[in-house]
């Protein structure tokens, strides 16, 4: 056991130091390992950068697209619960590709208080959401483009400031150009 | 008895190299970041929570890689329990003062360009462990300032990360203490798994030769942890 003995100084002295060639080459494929393994897998499947089209063949930007870049991670503070692929529903709607993001979350309101919730989407993309109050709520849904004409710009989809006390369900459907937001409480 | 000693070796060789490369994709599994629950967690929190700190900072020092890379480096070639708790505490030093500085003086820096540094220091260190430095400068930069350098860039990619959630100020500095004390934690129990893995693979008498290719394994890490930053710096831009 020679290195028994070497374990005097602070760093182990190296028995034969390697030769400048000798780094500069490990240098070299570690730097040429990890370009191929940022082109071939980490691109595609963090952001959906697919130069080499490796990402397509191993159904690694399905990654990227389940999760979204994480600026759009950012932008929608609700978690998902599941994802799972939904059919597109005919009518006004443009097709989805890929598969949809599933939301709900339980909230519980206090007098006066409010809960707004915020989604960050495609031009074009559709949303669905339903909701249902045990008590009376006062609600309103609107969105506003990520160009806003004037800082105070929004569109009103709907608005209901005397909701009565009865528990209701609505289902909307709406191809949105913009951030819907829906707001809930009073 | 040859025979075997050398199927140890060369079993021990494959199960470092595959840790390591474990680090790899870990990174794209996107573990460094606080996971969405525990960040709806951190922003709904009012008030002092300091268990449930202690064991996000814990649980991010275990499963943050990039961290542990960089840790590996360090204490790769030291063998004094001595050595490793003096390296291991400029580093503390150094992360805590920027991870507690930099969320209660509201310091904000591009958290890409910050994991990208600290991915470069995994690679500096690598590169320090193969001597490059000896050979191509002619001396090695002081390993203590150095670790002091990055420790600081460490807690700076923390309290960035900490403050893009919407932090309550109530309890705000009882529960970035507990974080750190938290990260300290994390950062023990990681070590202790890493000294014991070293310390086996440091018995056999092939050691200082596959510690070269090791090293070169933890640059490849670093060089993919700075290239994958890079691209989320321009994707997000």
């Amino acid at each position: 056991m020679v290195e028994r003995s070497l374990q005097k100084p602070e760093y182990l002295e190296r028995v034969q130091a390697p030769s400048k060639q000798a780094i500069a080459k490990a240098t070299g494929i570690a730097l040429a390992v990890a370009l191929v393994i940022l082109f071939t897998a980490v691109l595609p499947a963090e952001y959906g950068i697919d130069p080499l089209k490796t990402g397509a063949f191993l159904h690694l930007t399905d990654l990227a697209k389940a999760s979204g870049s994480k600026m759009a991670a950012k932008a929608e503070p609700n978690a998902p619960i599941g994802a799972r692929p939904v059919a597109a529903p005919a009518g006004i709607y443009t097709a989805q590709p890929g598969i949809f993001k599933i939301d709900s979350e339980d909230l519980s309101l206090m007098p006066s208080e409010g809960v707004e919730i915020k989604y960050h989407m495609q031009k074009g993309a559709g949303m669905v959401y339903s909701w249902k109050a045990t008590a009376p709520v006062a609600f309103e849904f609107h969105g506003d483009p990520d160009n806003k004409p004037n800082k105070d710009y929004f569109e009103s989809y709907e608005l209901n400031d005397q909701a009565g006390f009865r528990p209701f369900q609505r289902l909307v459907h709406r191809a949105l150009h913009r951030h819907p937001r829906l707001v809930l409480g009073k | 008895m040859q025979v075997r000693a050398f199927r140890l070796r060369v079993a021990v060789f494959v199960a470092a190299v595959l840790i390591l490369s474990a680090f790899v994709f870990s990174a794209a599994a996107g573990a460094h970041n606080v996971s969405k629950r525990d960040a709806s967690f951190v922003e709904s929190n009012q008030g002092p929570a300091i268990a449930a700190f202690v064991y996000l900072g814990a649980k991010h020092m275990v499963t943050g890689y990039d961290h542990i890379a960089f840790l590996v480096g360090v204490i790769f070639f030291l063998y004094r329990l001595k050595d490793i708790v003096q390296y291991v505490s400029i580093f503390t030093l150094g992360h805590s003062v920027t991870l507690l500085g930099g969320v209660l003086g509201g310091v904000h820096a591009n958290p890409y360009m910050i994991d990208a540094v600290i991915g470069l220091s995994v690679v500096y260190k690598a590169f320090d462990n193969m001597d490059g430095f000896r050979r191509f400068l002619g001396f090695e930069p002081n390993t203590k300032v150095a670790v002091l350098i990055f420790g600081l860039f460490h807690g700076f990619g923390l309290a960035t990360k900490l403050q893009e959630l919407d932090l309550a100020k109530n309890g705000l500095i009882t529960n970035i203490i507990s974080f750190n004390v938290g990260v300290e934690i994390g950062q023990v129990l990681a070590l202790t798994a890493v000294l014991i893995a070293l310390g086996v693979w440091r018995t056999q008498s092939g050691f200082l030769r596959q510690a070269f290719t090791a090293n070169a394994v933890l640059m490849t890490v670093g060089f993919v942890l700075v290239g994958y930053q890079v691209a989320g710096y321009f994707v997000a831009a």
